[in-house]
C-alpha cells in the first residue's frame, strides 16, 4: 500500500465518524476498510477489529437475496437498498436496513454502506401504537364522557362577527343566545365515548348524527360558547359547572372541561370532557384516589405521573399571599431559602409505574413520602420556581423542560407538566406529568451537533466550495443558439477560440467558503469576485466547456474530473473538479463547484509513474544482459562480412590494373553491412535508453516483428525456433512501443529459458496477435515446453517471484505493470503442451 | 599467396547473406573458384553428384549445424575437410569441432590471410582425404 492511499483510508475512517448512521466501507469482496462510531454502537465490534475481515465472516449476514445478485445490482445501478439479518458482537441478532453504493476509488470499486437497526426502529412504531391506543382507551375508559366535536364551520361564523365590529366576543355572545344556536347547529360530533352516550340516554349513532342543539344541555350552552371563543383566541382551557339530568332521572353536578391544543384552531376538533362532581364524587373524582379505573389507568400511562402532597406548601403560599406576595420568582429573589424550603415542603404522595421505571427504582414505595428536593438539581430550580408560581398565580397548569435528577445520581431531560386545578388545590393534591425527553434531547443535541459539524465541515474541510451564478453565461450561450450560430459547444469553440474565456467573464461568482479563499489565494470574498478566467488556465479551458455541457446542458447530477486551476498569484495546481446544481436549495441558475488541492496526490502518481517507468528500465536492461550473448553473435555478423569484404577489396586494389566496378561494387557491400550493424546497435539502444512511455497511436504488427528481429539469433542459438503470426488488418492500440516490445521480448526470452532446461528435440515458440472478443486485441505467446506448474503460476506476476537461479523476479510484474498502464490485461493461458501467456490491449479509440 | 594454393572447387555454406557473398567475393580476390549454399542442407543435396575439395561452413544455421553437416558428410562417405568459421564465442565450440573432426575453426571477424592460409593446408594435407580416423588430431589452431 502507498503512503498516499492508507492516508485516504485515514481520512476516510475520520469522515464516515461524523455520520450518525452505521457506515462501513469494503471492496467487492466484502472485506471491510472502514467502519465508523455508528457501526461499533450498531455491531458492538470496533474499527480496528471490524477493519480486515468479511462481512458474511464479522457480521453472519444473512439476506433474503443472493449476495452474487445483490452485488451485481450494485454494479449495475450503483446502489442496492433493502433489509439483513446480521449478529452483533454480543451474539443478538439484528435486523438491518442497508443501503450499498458502489463507488469508483482508482481503478477499483468501493461499497460504502449505510445500515440502522430495524428493530429499534420497530420498537420505536410500537410505542407509537401503544401510546395511541392508549389514548383511545383512555378516551374510552375515562370516568368522564367525551365529546369529540368539530367547529371547521364555526371558524367563518366568529370571523364574520369579528368582522362586522365586534370586539368583546364574550359579551356579544352573552346577549346573542341565537347566535349560539346557530353555532351549535353547524357543530358536528365527531365522536363520544361511552359514558357520554351512558350520560345522555341515548344511541351512539343519534350523538354522532344528531344536531348538537339538540343534544346539548341548555345549561351548558354559556360554555360552548367559552369555547368558541377559546378555540379563536388560543385560550388553554375553559370549564364550567353544570347541573345535567341523568338518564334514570337523578341530577348531578357535572364539570365540562375542554383544554385547546395549540393547533386547535388550525384543525378546528375539540374534546370536551365532561365529569361527574357531585359531592360524593368530587373528592373521588378529582383525586381519584380510589377509584379502580384510575388505578389501572394512572400506572398504565405512557408518561410518568407523580402525585405530590402540597397541604404544607399551600399553608406556606396563603401566608404569603396574606402578606401580599403575588409573584413567587420575586419573592424567591428576597428569600434566597424559598426554593430550597419549598422543594422540602412538597412530598411525593403516589407515583406511577413509568415513574418507578424512569427514576430507577424498584418500587413505588421507594419514592413515595420523599421530599421533591431529591430530584429537582440546582439548575432544574427554576423550572419548578416557575411551575409553583404558575400555579400561585391562578394557573391551573403549566408545563416546561427541565432535568430531574434519579435516586442513582442519573439526569434525565424530561418535558413536565403541572397541572393543580382548583378542586385539586383544595384537597392539597397536584399532578405532575413527566416525561422523559431524553432521546429527543439527544437527538436534538446530535442534530445540532451534526450541523455544527457539517457547518465546520463546509469550512475546515479540504474542499474549495464555490457558488457561481451562470445566469448571463447561459442568457449568452441561448443567445448564438437562437440565431442559429451554436450548434454545439465544442465545434463552436474551434471555430471561435476566445469563446470558452467570454462564457467564463460571463459568470459571477456568488460566494465561496474559507477554503477556497486560502486555496487560490484571496484575502476575502471580494477579492476572488473577479473574472472566472484567472483561475483557469488554458489548459483546462476543455475542461471548462465540459462540466459546463454536462451540468447545465445534458443536467447530469454531478460531473467530475482532474484538472489543473490557476491561483490569483498566477501558479497552477492539480485539483479535483466537482460541479453540480441544485436548484431545490440553490437558485436555478447557480452551480455549485467544489475544488480539492490534488496536488500531492498528483505528485505521488508521478512519482509512482517514475518508479513504474524505471523499473520497466531496469527489467529491460536486465533482459538485454541476459541476452547479451546472442547480441555479440548478432553484430558479429555484419562485422565478419565488413572485414571480409574490406580484405576482398584490399586484394582487387593491390593487382595490377585496379577493377574499379568490383571495388565500387564491394564498398557498397561494406555500407550495406555497416548500416546493417548500426541497425542492431540501434535496436539495443532502444531497449537500454531509459526513455518516458509515451501514449502512442501502435501498430501491433510492428511490435510483432520488431520482436521477433531483436530474438532471432537468441532463439536460433537456443535451438528452439519462433514463429510469428498476425491478423490482416489489425487495429492499432494506445501504447508505447519499446514498452510493448519489452513485454513480447521478456514473454519469449521466458520460453526460450524455459524451453532450454529440457531435452526436447523440437522447440517451438510462436507469437500472434489476433482481435479479441470485445474492442481489444490479444497478443499470444506460446511454447511447447515444461509449461508452468500450477502452484508457480498463482505467484508468477508477483514481485520478486522467481524460478530461476540468475533471475531478479522483476520480469513479468513489470510486464503485468506496462500492460496495465495501458488498460490491458496479462494473463495465463490454460494449455495442454507448454505455456501460453495472453496480452489482451484495447482498441486505440 | 594465390601461387601457392592449388586451383580447387570450394564450397561455402552460411545462411547470413551478407557473410556469404563477402566470402565469395574474397575468394574470387584470391582466384578461387567456390560456390555458395545458404544451409547444409542444399550443400549435401549438391555434395551427392559435384566434388568439392574444401567446404567453408559456419557452424550455427537454422536446420543442420555445422557439427551435423560434418557427421552427415561422414555418413555419405565423400570425405572433405571442413573449416568452420562461428561467430559465437563459448569455450567449448573448439573441443566439439575436434571431436567432430572439423579441419579447423575460424572465429569471426576472420583475417583473411589466417583462412588462407588453413585453405592452402586442407588442400594440400593428403590426410584431409582420410576420414578413416575422425577422431584424431584434426583441428588446426591458428598461432
Amino acid at each position: 500500500m502507498t503512503p498516499a492511499m492508507s492516508a485516504t483510508i485515514q481520512d476516510l475512517n475520520g469522515f464516515i465518524d461524523l455520520i450518525d448512521d452505521s457506515v462501513l466501507v469494503s471492496s467487492p469482496g466484502e472485506i471491510i476498510t472502514g467502519w465508523n462510531q455508528g457501526a461499533r454502537e450498531l455491531y458492538g465490534w470496533t474499527a480496528a477489529e471490524a477493519i480486515g475481515q468479511t462481512i458474511p465472516d464479522l457480521l453472519q449476514c444473512e439476506t433474503a437475496q443472493p449476495r452474487g445478485e445483490i452485488l451485481d445490482i450494485v454494479r449495475d445501478q450503483g446502489f442496492w437498498t433493502g433489509e439483513a439479518q446480521r449478529r452483533s458482537r454480543e451474539g443478538n441478532d439484528l435486523l438491518i436496513s442497508l443501503t450499498w453504493r458502489a463507488r469508483r476509488a482508482g481503478e477499483t470499486i468501493e461499497l460504502y454502506e449505510t445500515s440502522r437497526n430495524m428493530a429499534r426502529h420497530k420498537e420505536l412504531e410500537i410505542r407509537l401504537d401503544r401510546a395511541q391506543h392508549l389514548a383511545s382507551s383512555l378516551f374510552q375508559s375515562g370516568t368522564a364522557a367525551f365529546w369529540r366535536l368539530d367547529f371547521t364551520r364555526v371558524l367563518p361564523m366568529i370571523h364574520a362577527i369579528r368582522a362586522g365590529g365586534v370586539k368583546d366576543l364574550s359579551s356579544y355572545l352573552a346577549n346573542n343566545p341565537a347566535v349560539i344556536s346557530e353555532m351549535m347547529k353547524v357543530t358536528a360530533v365527531i365522536d363520544a365515548n361511552d359514558r357520554a352516550v351512558e350520560w345522555h340516554g341515548s344511541e351512539k349513532s343519534r350523538l354522532l348524527n344528531g344536531q348538537l342543539s339538540q343534544l346539548w344541555p341548555q345549561d351548558a350552552r354559556r360554555f360552548f360558547a367559552d369555547c368558541v371563543i377559546g378555540l379563536v383566541d388560543g385560550n388553554q382551557e375553559a370549564a364550567a359547572e353544570v347541573m345535567l339530568r341523568a338518564k334514570d332521572g337523578r341530577t348531578f353536578d357535572a364539570l365540562f372541561t375542554a383544554h385547546f391544543a395549540p393547533h386547535a384552531a388550525v384543525d378546528g376538533t375539540l374534546v370536551v370532557a365532561v365529569s361527574e362532581i357531585t359531592d360524593r364524587t368530587r373528592a373521588h373524582q378529582a383525586v381519584a384516589r380510589s377509584d379502580y379505573r384510575y388505578r389501572r389507568l394512572f400506572p398504565a400511562l405512557a408518561a410518568a405521573y407523580w402525585e405530590l402532597d402540597m397541604r404544607a406548601m399551600n399553608e406556606r403560599l396563603a401566608l404569603l399571599r396574606d402578606k401580599g406576595v403575588d409573584d413567587l420568582v420575586h419573592h424567591a429573589a428576597r428569600d434566597p431559602n424559598f426554593v430550597e424550603d419549598a422543594l422540602q415542603l412538597i412530598t411525593v404522595s403516589d407515583v406511577n409505574e413509568r415513574t418507578v421505571d424512569m427514576m430507577g427504582v424498584a418500587s413505588r414505595k421507594d419514592l413515595i413520602g420523599l421530599p421533591v428536593s431529591r430530584f429537582w438539581p440546582d439548575k432544574s430550580k427554576a423550572a419548578f420556581l416557575g411551575a409553583l408560581n404558575a400555579g400561585f398565580q391562578g394557573f391551573d397548569w403549566s408545563d416546561r423542560e427541565t432535568r430531574l435528577r434519579t435516586p442513582d445520581g442519573r439526569e434525565v431531560d424530561v418535558l413536565f407538566s403541572a397541572a393543580s386545578p382548583p378542586h385539586m388545590r383544595e384537597i392539597g393534591i397536584a399532578v405532575l406529568s413527566v416525561t422523559d425527553i431524553t432521546e429527543r434531547r439527544q437527538a436534538e443535541r446530535r442534530l445540532a451537533e451534526s450541523e455544527y459539524r457539517s457547518r465546520k465541515l463546509f469550512e475546515a474541510m479540504a474542499l474549495g466550495i464555490w457558488e457561481l451564478d451562470f445566469r448571463d453565461m447561459k442568457a449568452y450561450v441561448y443567445n448564438l443558439v437562437q440565431q442559429g450560430l451554436l450548434r454545439d459547444l465544442f465545434s463552436y469553440w474551434r471555430d471561435n477560440p476566445d469563446f470558452v474565456t467570454t462564457m467564463m467573464s460571463k459568470v459571477k461568482v456568488v460566494e465561496v467558503n474559507q477554503k477556497t479563499l486560502d486555496l487560490f489565494g484571496a484575502e476575502s470574498q471580494e477579492a476572488i469576485r473577479v473574472d472566472l478566467g484567472r483561475f483557469w488556465p488554458p489548459e483546462s479551458h476543455h475542461l471548462f466547456l465540459k462540466a459546463v455541457q454536462h451540468t447545465s446542458v445534458l443536467k447530469h447530477d454531478k460531473f467530475e474530473a482532474e484538472t489543473r486551476v490557476r491561483r490569483l498569484d498566477g501558479t497552477v495546481f492539480d485539483a479535483l473538479f466537482t460541479s453540480w446544481e441544485m436548484p431545490e436549495i440553490t437558485d436555478p441558475n447557480h452551480v455549485l463547484v467544489g475544488i480539492v488541492d490534488i496536488s500531492e496526490k498528483v505528485a505521488a502518481r508521478a512519482e509512482l509513474a517514475r518508479v513504474r517507468d524505471e523499473m520497466a528500465h531496469a527489467s529491460r536492461v536486465s533482459m538485454l544482459g541476459e541476452l547479451t550473448a546472442s547480441i555479440a553473435h548478432e553484430l558479429n555478423q555484419p562485422l565478419a562480412a565488413i572485414t571480409t569484404l574490406g580484405e576482398a577489396n584490399r586484394r582487387y586494389l593491390d593487382r595490377n590494373g585496379v577493377d574499379l566496378d568490383k571495388v565500387r561494387e564491394l564498398n557498397g557491400r561494406i555500407i550495406a553491412d555497416t548500416q546493417r550493424a548500426a541497425g542492431i546497435i540501434g535496436r539495443i539502444r532502444q531497449m537500454a535508453m531509459p526513455a518516458s512511455p509515451t501514449h502512442s497511436v501502435v501498430q501491433i504488427e510492428e511490435v510483432v516483428k520488431d520482436s521477433v528481429t531483436f530474438l532471432e539469433h537468441e532463439v536460433l542459438s537456443k535451438n528452439a525456433s519462433l514463429h510469428m503470426s498476425v491478423a490482416a488488418d489489425l487495429a492499432p492500440v494506445m501504447g508505447d512501443a519499446i514498452q510493448l516490445q519489452q513485454v513480447i521480448v521478456n514473454l519469449v526470452v521466458n520460453a526460450v529459458q524455459a524451453m532450454a532446461a529440457t531435452d526436447k528435440p523440437e522447440r517451438r515458440i510462436s507469437v500472434s496477435a489476433r482481435p479479441g472478443d470485445g474492442r481489444d486485441i490479444e497478443i499470444l505467446v506460446a511454447d511447447n515446453g515444461p509449461g508452468i506448474p500450477p502452484a508457480t503460476a498463482e505467484h508468477i506476476f508477483d514481485s520478486f517471484f522467481t524460478t530461476k537461479p540468475t533471475g531478479m523476479g522483476i520480469g513479468l510484474p513489470i510486464c503485468r505493470t506496462i500492460v496495465e498502464s495501458f488498460g490491458g490485461t496479462i494473463d495465463l493461458v490454460p494449455t495442454e503442451i507448454g505455456a501460453c501467456f495472453r496480452v489482451r490491449l484495447p482498441v486505440a479509440s | 599467396m594465390n601461387a601457392t594454393i592449388p586451383s580447387a572447387q570450394i564450397a561455402v555454406v552460411d545462411d547470413d547473406a551478407g557473410f556469404r557473398s563477402a566470402m565469395l567475393l574474397l575468394l574470387d580476390a584470391e582466384a578461387l573458384p567456390a560456390v555458395a549454399f545458404d544451409s547444409p542442407v542444399a550443400f549435401l543435396a549438391e555434395h551427392e553428384t559435384a566434388t568439392f575439395d574444401v567446404v567453408i561452413s559456419d557452424v550455427q544455421m537454422p536446420g543442420l549445424s555445422g557439427f551435423e553437416l560434418i557427421e552427415a558428410i561422414d555418413r555419405g562417405h565423400r570425405s572433405v575437410p571442413v573449416i568452420l568459421i562461428t561467430g559465437r564465442l563459448e569455450a567449448d565450440l573448439d573441443t566439439k569441432a575436434q571431436a567432430c573432426g572439423a579441419f579447423a575453426l575460424l572465429r569471426k571477424p576472420i583475417e583473411a590471410a589466417s583462412l588462407l592460409e588453413w585453405l592452402h593446408k586442407a588442400l594440400t594435407d593428403d590426410t584431409c582425404n582420410e576420414r578413416d580416423n575422425p577422431g584424431s588430431e584434426r583441428v588446426h589452431r591458428p598461432d
